[in-house]
């Protein structure tokens, strides 16, 4: 953090903050260690306007306050004018974002997948087998990018055409990229329709105990879903998992090709429980998320009018040097590591066990097969950004492992 | 020692289990439970490790006797 910018410069330069930053995160952390200084509720004109909080105390405090920082308006910034339909539960405040969440939270949990782990390893065995005696691979699209679309396909939606999920998920990029523009327009059409597809070839069945059936089916407030909340429940369960998984893992992936030293605290038993963590504490793949003020309020002597959209910066948050020590150091001794990736409260991410599980198998099955990644030329890589941030391409080398070496 | 979870907090974030399996289960919905209320000394640093990676500040430890005291 530079000792010479003045509290007003440094709101100056947050003034043309923009939410779809495309510079790693490590670039940015000055910056935002000055805004939790000095400005820990700054205002940017960028994407229809906005208030960034920085400060991890802010950030829970407003995570543990829906009443006050709604949902209801989505979380993006600025909202999407195509997604029209309201994806539950992420698009709901409680009450009736609680049912919808004890609808799917069991669906979801680490008892409901534990009998997928196989099916997940099959998944990475059949990714990872066709690189993985080529001496170098491009991991992204070969191995982070595919991976939960495949998951999706065949854990979850349990459908033949594994490829359409793909595809389908190629082309939600436009999304991500910037939510505005007519192509995500576009793309958030095409995944309305993806789910209502994937919903109409399942209604005439008896209900069964998957995410589908159970849209289907299910209730909330003691009433079926309306046809527009099953569609947007599905759409929400088929995008919430894609980018953000694939990013997640890349940013692992990323550390442990910059870091070799890591690739072995990878290959201890049970790593996940507490080192996955670390990573994503240092690199969330979802940078931020938005509310919607409900009623005016003064924050930090700032006040939030009612409609105007908080960005509650998660990265910022995981980097705050009043929770976290050596805040920008990857630190696997850390006692207390009680970081924001996944959200807090009552929205805290529904697919957290999946992305886990399958970031966990990835990670096993590589290293199963291949040993000391190096990055392929001399390039620096190039990020994904958009609402969520990752590595656009992971170009290494790497040795065959063996057991034993 | 006593080991206990708010389930008005917890969230179903799973840290708990994944540090400290021996003292917590997760239910069908993925919320923690507490294996056995009374914990042995033995295993107090990683309950403490995992209390203190709840990021929802869901679990509370206590001495027998307080938690004696909490339920009169």
């Amino acid at each position: 953090m530079s000792a010479t910018s003045s509290p007003g410069s440094v709101e100056a330069e947050l003034a043309s903050y923009d939410p779809y930053q495309r510079r790693p995160f490590e670039d940015q952390t000055g910056l935002l260690a000055e805004a939790r200084a000095t400005c820990p509720v700054a205002h940017s004109d960028e994407a229809g306007g906005f208030w960034l909080v920085t400060r991890y105390e802010d950030v829970q405090a407003m995570f543990g306050d829906p009443g006050e920082y709604s949902s209801r308006l989505g979380i993006s910034i600025p909202r999407n004018p195509a997604a029209s339909v309201p994806r539950p539960p992420i698009d709901l405040d409680p009450p009736l974002q609680r049912d919808f969440r004890r609808l799917l939270n069991p669906l979801l949990s680490p008892a409901a997948l534990a009998p997928h782990r196989p099916a997940i390893h099959q998944i990475i065995r059949e990714l990872v087998e066709p690189f993985a005696d080529d001496g170098e691979a491009e991991l992204v699209e070969q191995l982070t990018s595919p991976l939960p679309a495949l998951v999706l396909a065949r854990v979850v939606l349990g459908l033949e055409d594994e490829d359409a999920v793909y595809r389908l998920k190629v082309g939600l990029d436009p999304i991500s990229q910037d939510n505005r523009s007519d192509a995500a327009a576009v793309a958030w059409r095409n995944l309305y329709e993806f789910s209502a597809d994937v919903l109409d070839g399942r209604r005439d069945d008896p209900p069964t105990n998957d995410i589908v059936s159970v849209v289907l089916h299910g209730t909330v407030d003691g009433r079926p879903l309306t046809r527009d909340e099953q569609v947007g429940t599905l759409a929400l369960l088929v995008i919430g998992g894609l980018r953000t998984t694939t990013h997640a893992l890349g940013n692992v992936l990323r550390r442990v090709v910059d870091e070799p030293t890591l690739e072995a605290r990878l290959r201890r038993p049970g790593w996940v429980a507490r080192d996955l963590d670390e990573f994503l504490r240092l690199d969330p793949p979802l940078p931020w998320i938005g509310r919607t003020v409900v009623d005016e309020i003064t924050v930090h002597g700032r006040t939030l009018c009612p409609g105007e959209r908080v960005m509650l910066h998660l990265g910022s948050a995981n980097h705050d040097g009043e929770q976290f020590e050596d805040p920008d150091s990857l630190r696997f001794d850390r006692e207390q590591n009680r970081h924001v990736t996944f959200g807090l409260g009552a929205h805290r991410c529904i697919g957290l066990h999946l992305a886990r599980l399958s970031i966990e198998v990835a990670v096993d099955e590589l290293f199963s097969r291949v040993t000391n990644l190096r990055w392929a030329g001399e390039a620096p890589i190039t990020f994904k950004s958009g609402i969520s941030f990752g590595p656009a391409e992971l170009p290494v080398t790497f040795d065959p492992f063996t057991e034993g070496t | 020692m006593q080991v206990l979870v708010d389930g008005d907090r917890c969230e179903g974030h799973a840290r708990c289990a994944g540090l400290c399996p021996e003292v917590f289960d997760l239910d069908d919905d993925g919320f923690a439970v507490v294996r056995t209320p009374d914990v042995p000394e033995s295993l107090r640093s990683a309950v403490e490790t995992a209390a203190s990676n709840c990021p929802e500040g869901a679990i509370s430890i206590h001495h027998q006797a307080a938690a004696v005291g909490d339920h009169r």
